[in-house]
């Protein structure tokens, strides 16, 4: 695990300019030093985390094989732990100190539609979790809890998280570097928001499953929570390949500069 | 828009960021409705204790300089300073500008030119 971890941190110089191409970000040595730093630990903690997750599959279920309904989340704590790493303070030993007055504020870096997503789906999630715990037909009461306790405490993480990233310590920096700066924080957030967006689909899915009834419950309506937590199951994962495009561009999009030819 | 400080310098760090800032109001560098970054934000940013940094933004608020607005944060007032205020603001900047003269040994003239140059490189 420690070589794979390893090998998963060695970002070469043509990744960063794909990464800083796609992104926008100036190809100045000081910038792509910056994007080569944030995505060689970024990917290391999402290994560590999906690996964890995966783990934690086999344990729970005692069968050897992929169960994205622990990968998912466990990717989404590597999300969250390698922006927080980011977040550990620096040493301000000089005495002459630099800031920028420019407002740094959560709703500057992640999408507002993004931000509803999350928020939609927890409230989604909740509701149904509540519906399931009062109808009158039998439903899984401890999974109903667990799921939508669980939502709520994603969504409060992603949103801290943000808030975070975005209050990040930042001296006054030279205008390449604070545009690297600002890209770094951007990808961040956005990682952190479609990664809370595709957890809590799947944990959506976990409580339409759960709620569905059973017994007594009407069939038309079991049945369509069934389809519908599959569909919002599958909604996460393509989430999650979405933000993993987001984050580590393999593919140019249409228009955009390409890196240099010598990288 | 920069902010500087030197910790190591005789004047309080709070009285720099709030000079500082009064300079960048007055020369329309922060034009009238411009957000201030937050406490928390600025205080993180220089390596300072959040109270550092409240005490410059309390004593702008109380010159009526910036204005709370809730969760919109700090902003640049858009009513004139008060008078009153801003004469005292300047005797007491005037008494520094003195202060660091005499304790540097600079002659008058000289001090009446480093003024003459802030002034028009401000306005």
């Amino acid at each position: 695990v420690a070589v794979a971890v390893e090998r998963v941190g060695a970002i070469g110089r043509p990744a960063t300019e794909l990464f800083a191409a796609e992104h926008g970000v100036a190809p100045t040595p000081e910038g792509l030093e910056l994007c080569r730093r944030y995505l060689s630990r970024a990917r290391q903690f999402r290994f560590i985390g999906s690996f964890a997750g995966l783990l934690l599959g086999i344990v729970l279920t005692q069968t050897v094989g992929i169960n994205l309904i622990t990968i998912v989340p466990g990717w989404f704590v590597g999300v969250i732990a390698a922006e927080l790493f980011r977040l550990r303070a620096r040493n301000r030993s000089s005495a002459q100190r630099t800031a920028s007055l420019e407002l740094r504020t959560a709703s500057r870096y992640v999408p507002r539609r993004l931000a509803w997503h999350s928020r939609a789906l927890a409230a989604a999630t909740v509701a149904v979790a509540i519906a399931g715990l009062v109808m009158p037909w039998p439903s899984e009461h401890t999974a109903l809890l667990a799921w939508s306790i669980s939502s709520v405490a994603i969504f409060g993480i992603a949103e801290l998280s943000q808030r975070a990233i975005a209050a990040r310590t930042r001296p006054a920096l030279p205008p390449a570097i604070e545009q690297a700066d600002d890209t770094i924080r951007r990808v961040g957030a956005m990682a952190v928001g479609y990664a809370a967006s595709a957890t809590l689909a799947v944990l959506f899915g976990l409580v339409c499953i759960a709620g569905r009834g059973s017994g007594t419950a009407p069939a038309n309506l079991s049945g369509t929570m069934t389809v519908v937590g599959l569909g919002a199951i599958l909604w996460g994962i393509a989430l999650a390949v979405v933000e993993h495009r987001f984050f580590w561009p393999t593919v140019r999009a249409a228009g955009r500069a390409r890196p240099a030819a010598n990288s | 828009v920069i902010l500087r400080i030197d910790t190591g310098d005789a004047v309080p760090v709070y009285e720099q960021i709030r000079l500082q800032l009064l300079a960048m109001i007055a020369s329309g560098t922060l034009a009238p409705g411009a957000q201030l970054p937050t406490i928390r934000q600025l205080a993180a940013d220089l390596g300072l204790a959040k109270g550092t940094v409240s005490k410059a933004y309390e004593m702008l608020l109380r010159d009526r300089v910036v204005e709370s607005r809730g969760r919109s944060g700090t902003v640049v007032s858009s009513q004139p300073v008060n008078p009153a205020t801003a004469q005292q603001a300047l005797a007491d900047a005037a008494d520094r500008l003195a202060v660091t003269a005499i304790q540097n040994g600079v002659t008058r003239d000289a001090a009446h030119a480093a003024l003459d140059a802030a002034l028009a490189r401000l306005t």
